[in-house]
């Protein structure tokens, strides 16, 4: 795509909302023209419901939208050439803020009976061995060096990383960068073998991380190991 | 001259513009390699990012439809759906078979089919009371291709998938275009077919009220099970054949009390 073609599909989306905005403030909207609109606030909705991190992303989306949708017909939400898509995007996530702090009251409300039974099941169970290891472990050293090593990754490579780290699968980072399917495999696994080695070589001068290293991942650097009488293997500080 | 990425999107309003574009594919390849690079060092931008993915996942199979003058969520299937696939749905056909020389005819009892991505194997099965027996087939790890009459799994190693979660299907009026009914399964490990999940369902009989139907099938998250009418989540745990896709819908409605 050229610089011209993409500005020019830019400007076609931004016509588009303003078209069946316009049209429905006018009333002479058709039927796949509202559910066109319907559709885009709902997509907006749930990008902000998903970036607020709610829960019940989805039915606070669709609550936002159906409210919206009242704000299209009475006239309060139009176009306005001033603010444009992203004056009208700031709208929307208010409104879904606003959808979200009513449907936490409305949950608070119905769920004030049960909240002590929630509270009692959500208790910490002292016996709980793998929390205590894990909240053991010196994860700032390994978070350190891995977010040092990614600096070294290419500018793709970072971003499929991180989208990966943020929970998407690779078949939603792919249609988002733009690659094949197959293509994300191939960039996290490369991206992967080479943090792996930069983390590693960081560890032969760190033995901070080396322990880290030992202890999560149980990875034991032979040239610092020394073997006792018995056969046993420690790692040397 | 191309601007420096930091030059490029100062205020808020800029940066969201700039996300908005990039995740709908609206810039060219030049400014895309200049957005990545901006990116990939701000948790800001890559969760945006993330929430628009996660927007648009939810938005392949959920749609708005106009009810009343308000708008609906429904939910619904096109083939950017993962693993979709069509099958028409004409009553049972008499095929010839051939043997040493003589001819006999048989009514084939079974419908067949796989998703445009190849990745579903969707066997329909007609039953003697009537109702009919889906039997849906997902390869993580390859695709379904056609040899002959019949269907062999294709590996492609490199590009496995995650396990699915649901498969949606929909049973089309193809005379007046309306979704006659809806049915979710939920996929488990297939235990005859190692590196599959297998989604099965008993479908009651259609044809008392739709004579030509169409099954739209595709592969979704279990969040779809949200959009479900209570109807249609009843009729699609009783059409569930296996115990595990029972206990899968008991732990649904226990998480989601008020649905």
């Amino acid at each position: 795509m050229t610089e011209w073609e993409s500005a020019r599909r830019t400007e076609a989306v931004d016509w588009r909302i303003q078209d069946w905005l316009t049209k429905m403030a006018q009333g002479c909207a058709c039927e796949r023209e509202k559910e066109a609109l319907a559709d885009w606030l709902l997509e907006v909705c749930l990008y902000y419901a998903h970036l607020e991190r709610l829960d019940d992303s989805p039915e606070i989306a669709v609550l936002a939208t159906e409210r919206l949708w009242q704000s299209v017909e009475n006239g309060s939400l139009t176009w306005r050439d001033d603010s444009g898509l992203c004056g009208l995007m700031r709208y929307i996530r208010q409104a879904v803020r606003f959808e979200a702090g009513r449907h936490r009251r409305a949950v608070l409300r119905d769920r004030a009976v049960v909240v002590p039974l929630d509270d009692a099941l959500n208790l910490p169970d002292p016996d709980d061995l793998e929390t205590m290891v894990v909240e053991r472990l010196d994860w700032q050293r390994l978070t350190e060096a891995t977010r040092a090593a990614v600096q070294h990754l290419s500018p793709q490579q970072q971003l499929v990383v991180q989208l990966r780290l943020e929970g998407l699968e690779p078949r939603d980072i792919a249609e988002l960068v733009l690659i094949p399917r197959a293509q994300v495999n191939v960039v996290l696994s490369q991206a992967y073998a080479r943090l792996r080695r930069l983390v590693l070589a960081q560890a032969e001068t760190d033995p901070a991380l080396a322990a880290t290293l030992e202890q999560v991942f149980n990875i034991r650097f032979p040239s610092e190991a020394v073997e006792d009488d018995a056969g046993t293997r420690t790692v040397m500080d | 001259m191309m601007q420096e990425p930091e030059q490029l999107w100062t205020d808020e309003d800029e940066q969201e513009f700039a996300i908005y574009r990039y995740a709908h594919g609206l810039m060219d390849a030049a400014e895309r390699a200049a957005f990545e690079a901006w990116a990939a060092a701000r948790p800001e931008a890559l969760a945006r990012l993330g929430a628009w993915a996660r927007a648009r996942c939810a938005t392949r199979y959920l749609r708005m439809r106009i009810v009343d003058g308000a708008p609906r969520p429904e939910l619904h299937l096109s083939p950017v759906v993962e693993g979709y696939g069509a099958l028409e749905l004409a009553p049972t056909r008499a095929v010839n078979r051939y043997a040493a020389g003589a001819s006999q005819q048989a009514t084939r009892r079974f419908l067949q089919t796989t998703s445009a991505d190849g990745r579903v194997l969707l066997t329909l099965r007609a039953e003697t009371n009537g109702d009919w027996r889906l039997t849906a087939r997902y390869a993580a790890i390859g695709r379904w291709e056609p040899l002959g009459e019949d269907y062999v799994l294709v590996q492609t190693p490199h590009e496995p998938l995650a396990a699915p979660q649901c498969l949606l299907c929909l049973i089309v009026d193809l005379d007046s275009d309306a979704v006659r009914r809806r049915y979710l399964a939920w996929f488990t490990p297939d235990p005859d077919a190692p590196d599959c999940s297998v989604a099965r369902l008993r479908l009651p009989d259609w044809h008392s009220e739709v004579a030509l139907a169409r099954l739209l099938f595709g592969v979704v998250d279990a969040d779809a099970a949200r959009w479900l009418t209570d109807a249609e989540r009843r009729a699609s745990r009783a059409a569930a054949l296996d115990p595990d896709a029972q206990q899968r819908w008991q732990e649904w409605e226990r998480r989601a009390p008020n649905e």
